[in-house]
């Protein structure tokens, strides 16, 4: 996906974006708990800060949400891995995240997150460009036309793509989970 | 799935999914044919898109929520991690969280930091480990010192450092309600301590208040070296961007910092204007507002003018010319424009003290803004890179001091590794001439020429041009590059020595730097040359020289001591210690100067002496430096090898142990200091004749020297003595002798022939002919070492133990006549001189006894046996 000259640079922007989406996310979570904070608002804030940094100054701000969009994936599924690890107690280790989380919805868990992870790398294998397109839009918040714009097709293309790779996907993690939560669906063995 | 049966799906998919509910399985069966697990697959889809997804369409916020939490970590309060046991959070960032904690078994507080989420990328580990050893290179009472590190269990990297309590600077001022000097005397205590990490190449470029904790009687302390960016508490304040990787803050960023320029000692240099600006008047110079850079900003009022017109500021205490020095001096650390700001903090706290001193300031009017600003504004470029390169002169001066040269070569090579003081090379020609070319890319050596290159155009100042290749020569050096920093030493000592002429402070500074650098390269005639040079030449210079002579002649007795010329050495050491402040004033010179007189005496044997001074060393060290520091390391070291020579082993090991866990805390296990402690602990068992433990300790130590010296080397040669050891005492005497030969020769070809190490080599030699019953072998190899021994040492208890060998290979061969006259001498100085129960002291009494009975006075031989049965063993 990526040669091997861009991949040093990748880590370095990847790693840039990591700490200050984190760094935001925390402050915001901090002062708003009634949950203001959008994935949008964040990467947005994350490219003020960091437009004018070196290591960033050369992207488009279009790729830039991309990175974002991967940075914030891997910062969530590392972090809903970790969740899990910790749950099952694996002996003494640096617990970060607490099990309390005020506000958290009941409805996403850990796993619902490490599931759609594992759905998407089988999207991906599928098809690269659809999976690309739920990664920016779920995890970077791209618009549709943004999203055309960065996968160079129409925004029709982007729409019809998304219902059918968000069909797919719901599928997909929902068999994973074991199809609890899957009530009126079509049940499978 | 695979990519043809998904554009199946989709097809299908799409075409039915904008049908009305009761109409979709009709036209998916149409579709599907007869493919029954299609047109199942296209119905659960179908199914799934008239539902809300939980994860999918609640949006990141919500997934964010439930896997993410940025709050405390409360599960860790009360855990112990190795003798510290963590009490309460202190700061958390994006990427580090600190813990006060305590130490469980000698109690104190500390302060603990945390790599958090160390997993996410190799980046963020690698970032973690060079701020510690960036901590690791700074020692100075005004700098939070490190003191451990290590790794928990799930791979969360942490390292200890030393808690300081205290206010933030400018709070700590507000309350103090002082006059102009005591803020101007606090202050210079600041610029110090950020001169100090300058000389050690290192820019702090994240200097604000809350950084800088003011305690008791004005103490300061510097927090956080390159990583203030992670622990800021409350990010929340719009006055925080990012530069590079650098999170800091912009009221105290200078207008290149923000604009993501190059960053230098300059850079720091705003910041501290803007922390005098901030304590004098009682608010910052310039009100940036969010998202709103300072750059071209002009700062709001000069202090003389804020303070008067505020009677909230300070007392008026100044004449009127000094409230104008006063003005020039914060203004010019506040000049947007970098060529026109104090290029370095030496410079800054030279003007504080001439201000002080009711002297003229450095930066004074029309001088500055005529004569040099125009100057600079023609060059500014120029002079910008070079003197950014002068600064660390003042500081790398205190580097030439001998005793722990090697240590801190050691640290600086492992920072060197992570490209860190490469960088600081590199940003010292950077000085924002970005389009002379893509710095990061340059080699050093070009930035060197590039360097010189503007020295030249500068004018031609040799000086100044001499200034620069000590400096960068200083540099090479201690990032091990030898090679390079012989020529740039060299041409500095020669400028130096024509400009200002031999005997001058900065030339003889240079001599001894090319000497030491001949001492590590192994060239040792030479290195005793130069040296010797420099102390004659400093001996008659002024008193302000004084400091110079003193590290000359340390210099000196180090080469001499490598040499084994102890007596000289002695004597030259003792006239160094007499120049050294004492006692209370005590410097890490006088404690150098005493670990390397401590050194020779333990060479000549006499350890009461070498205790002693390794003990005032140690206090010295102790006093300066704080807890587990490697200077501490080496003393405990040696007290080691003199409680091992004593034959007090259980003593010797645990100085040994604890040498090693601060060895290896400090440089990792792959480092050449950690190999020389393997090294001492594995003679410590070997005397204990835990033999197994002490050839695993060898192989690697053998191991991390052979990859780290490739050829010859004095630690590898002590090593292989070890081994043969062993060998020895396994009875594997073929395998002992190669590996005493092998030491021999490398010691040879290191130390020279006529080193007392050689005459250990045959000792050792001899032993394994006499175990193989060569006695003629033996008495001929032990003849070599009391040969050599007592002409280096007579009287040491090397030299005693090789005649009481010699002494039992002429027993062995019935000569009990020649043998009584080496081995009773032997035992006299044993029972005086070592444990009652040392192995050599029992080997001598049962040796007399046999050659009493050889010599048939049996009383005699009786009395040695009575004495053997009666000692404890």
């Amino acid at each position: 996906m990526m040669g091997a000259e861009g991949r040093d640079s990748f880590d370095e922007q990847f790693s840039l974006v990591y700490e200050e989406l984190r760094r935001l996310a925390a402050n915001m979570l901090r002062r708003e708990q009634n949950g203001k904070v959008t994935p949008t608002t964040l990467v947005h804030e994350v490219w003020l800060k960091l437009a004018h940094s070196p290591e960033i100054a050369e992207t488009s701000p279009l790729h830039f949400r991309r990175i974002a969009a991967r940075a914030m994936r891997q910062v969530l599924v590392e972090a809903a891995r970790r969740r899990n690890a910790t749950r099952r107690g694996s002996g003494p280790m640096l617990v970060t995240f607490d099990e309390s989380v005020p506000g958290m919805n009941a409805l996403s868990e850990p796993r619902d997150i490490l599931a759609l992870d594992s759905a998407l790398d089988s999207l991906n294998r599928i098809s690269e460009r659809q999976a690309k397109l739920v990664e920016g839009r779920f995890f970077g918040g791209l618009e549709i036309s943004e999203l055309a714009v960065l996968l160079n097709v129409s925004e029709a293309t982007v729409a019809r793509e998304w219902r059918t790779a968000r069909a797919w996907l719901a599928v997909e993690i929902r068999r994973s989970l074991g199809g609890e939560s899957g009530a009126g669906g079509v049940d499978r063995q | 799935m695979d990519e043809a049966r998904w554009q199946a799906v989709q097809e299908i998919f799409s075409n039915v999914v904008d049908l009305p509910a009761e109409e979709q399985h009709a036209g998916a069966l149409a579709l599907c044919g007869d493919d029954p697990t299609l047109l199942a697959d296209v119905m659960e889809m179908l199914e799934e898109d008239k539902r809300s997804h939980p994860l999918l369409d609640a949006g990141l916020n919500q997934a964010a929520r439930a896997v993410l939490d940025f709050g405390p970590l409360p599960s860790l309060i009360k855990t112990q991690i190795g003798p510290y046991r963590l009490l309460r959070l202190l700061g958390e960032g994006g990427m580090g969280v600190v813990y006060l904690a305590e130490r469980t078994d000698i109690g104190g507080q500390v302060a603990i930091k945390m790599l958090r989420d160390a997993w996410l990328s190799p980046m963020r580990r690698q970032r973690f480990h060079v701020e510690q050893l960036t901590l690791a290179q700074l020692n100075h009472p005004s700098i939070a010192r490190i003191y451990n590190s290590g790794t928990l269990e799930d791979g969360t990297p942490w390292f200890v450092m030393e808690y300081a309590d205290g206010l933030p600077l400018t709070e700590y001022w507000k309350r103090q309600n002082g006059t102009v000097r005591d803020c101007l005397r606090l202050f210079a205590r600041v610029c110090e301590a950020v001169q100090y990490a300058h000389s050690h190449a290192i820019i702090h470029r994240d200097l604000k208040p809350s950084n800088i904790l003011a305690g008791e009687s004005g103490a300061v302390k510097l927090l956080d070296f390159g990583i203030a960016k992670q622990l800021s508490v409350d990010d929340s304040q719009a006055d925080a961007t990012i530069t590079g990787l650098r999170l800091m803050t912009l009221a105290y960023a200078a207008p290149e910092q923000v604009a993501g320029g190059a960053v230098g000692v300059y850079t720091d240099v705003y910041a501290l204007g803007v922390l005098l600006y901030e304590m004098l008047t009682g608010r910052l110079p310039h009100r940036a507002q969010e998202s709103d850079s300072p750059t071209g900003d002009p700062v709001t009022g000069k202090p003389s003018v804020v303070i008067r017109r505020e009677s909230s500021g300070l007392p008026a205490q100044l004449s009127r010319a000094e409230w104008g020095d006063l003005d020039i001096l914060t203004m010019k650390a506040l000049e947007p424009e970098v060529g026109r700001r104090y290029a370095t903090v030496d410079a800054l706290l030279r003007d504080v003290h001439a201000l002080l001193e009711g002297r003229p300031l450095e930066a004074r009017p029309p001088a500055w803004s005529y004569t040099v600003g125009k100057f600079v504004r023609r060059n500014r470029r120029g002079l910008t890179a070079l003197t950014a390169a002068l600064v660390v002169i003042a500081g790398t001066v205190v580097f030439y001091t001998v005793r722990l040269a090697r240590a801190r070569n050691a640290a600086l090579r492992e920072a060197a590794r992570t490209l860190r003081i490469q960088q600081f090379t590199e940003s010292l020609f950077d000085g924002g001439d970005k389009e002379a070319g893509p710095a990061l890319e340059l080699r050093a050596v070009e930035l060197l020429d590039r360097g010189r290159h503007e020295a030249e155009s500068l004018g031609g100042d040799p000086e100044m041009q001499a200034d620069m290749q000590a400096t960068l020569g200083d540099i090479y050096q201690k990032l091990g590059k030898l090679d390079r920093a012989e020529p740039l030493l060299l041409s500095a000592w020669q400028e130096r020595r024509q400009a200002l002429g031999s005997g001058n402070p900065k030339a003889v500074e240079s001599e001894v730097a090319l000497g030491l650098l001949r001492e590590e390269q192994g060239k040792l005639d030479e290195a005793e040359k130069l040296v010797r040079d420099a102390v004659s030449r400093s001996h008659d210079g002024p008193s302000a020289s004084r400091v110079a002579y003193a590290r000359a002649l340390v210099a000196l007795g180090s080469v001499l001591a490598v040499r084994g010329k102890y007596d000289e050495a002695k004597g030259v050491l003792e006239a160094a210690l007499k120049l050294q402040p004492s006692n209370g004033a005590a410097t890490a010179d006088t404690a150098e100067n005493l670990a390397e007189l401590a050194d020779v005496y333990f060479y000549k044997g006499a350890y009461e002496q070498s205790e002693a001074y390794n003990r005032q060393a140690f206090d010295i060290y102790r006093r300066l430096y704080g807890e587990e520091h490697p200077a501490e390391a080496q003393i405990l070291n040696n007290l080691g090898a003199i409680e091992n020579n004593r034959g007090n082993y259980s003593a010797s090991e645990t100085y040994y142990r604890h040498a090693l866990t601060i060895t290896e805390a400090w440089y990792g296990v792959d480092h050449p200091e950690t190999a020389a402690n393997l090294t001492a602990i594995a003679q410590q068992l070997s005397y204990e004749k835990r033999d197994a433990e002490a050839m695993v300790l060898l192989q690697q130590a053998l191991a991390i020297q052979k990859r780290l010296n490739g050829g010859m080397s004095e630690t590898e040669a002590s090593t292989l003595n070890q081994l043969g050891l062993l060998a020895y005492n396994a009875k594997q005497y073929d395998a002992a002798r190669s590996y005493f030969t092998q030491a021999m020769e490398q010691w040879r070809g290191t130390l020279g022939d006529q080193h007392p190490f050689i005459a250990i080599a045959y000792s050792n030699l001899g032993s394994v002919c006499l175990d193989e019953k060569d006695y003629a072998c033996a008495e001929k190899n032990y003849r070599e070492a009391v040969r050599r021994l007592d002409a280096s040492s007579k009287d040491s208890l090397n030299a005693v133990i090789a005649h009481l060998k010699l002494g039992r290979s002429l027993l062995r061969q019935n000569r009990f006549k020649d043998a009584e006259g080496e081995t009773l001498p032997a035992y006299q100085y044993l029972v005086q001189h070592v444990a009652a129960d040392n192995g050599f002291l029992r080997a001598s009494r049962k040796d007399l006894a046999a050659i009493y009975d050889g010599l048939h006075r049996s009383d005699q031989a009786e009395r040695f046996r009575a004495e053997l049965k009666g000692s404890p063993i």
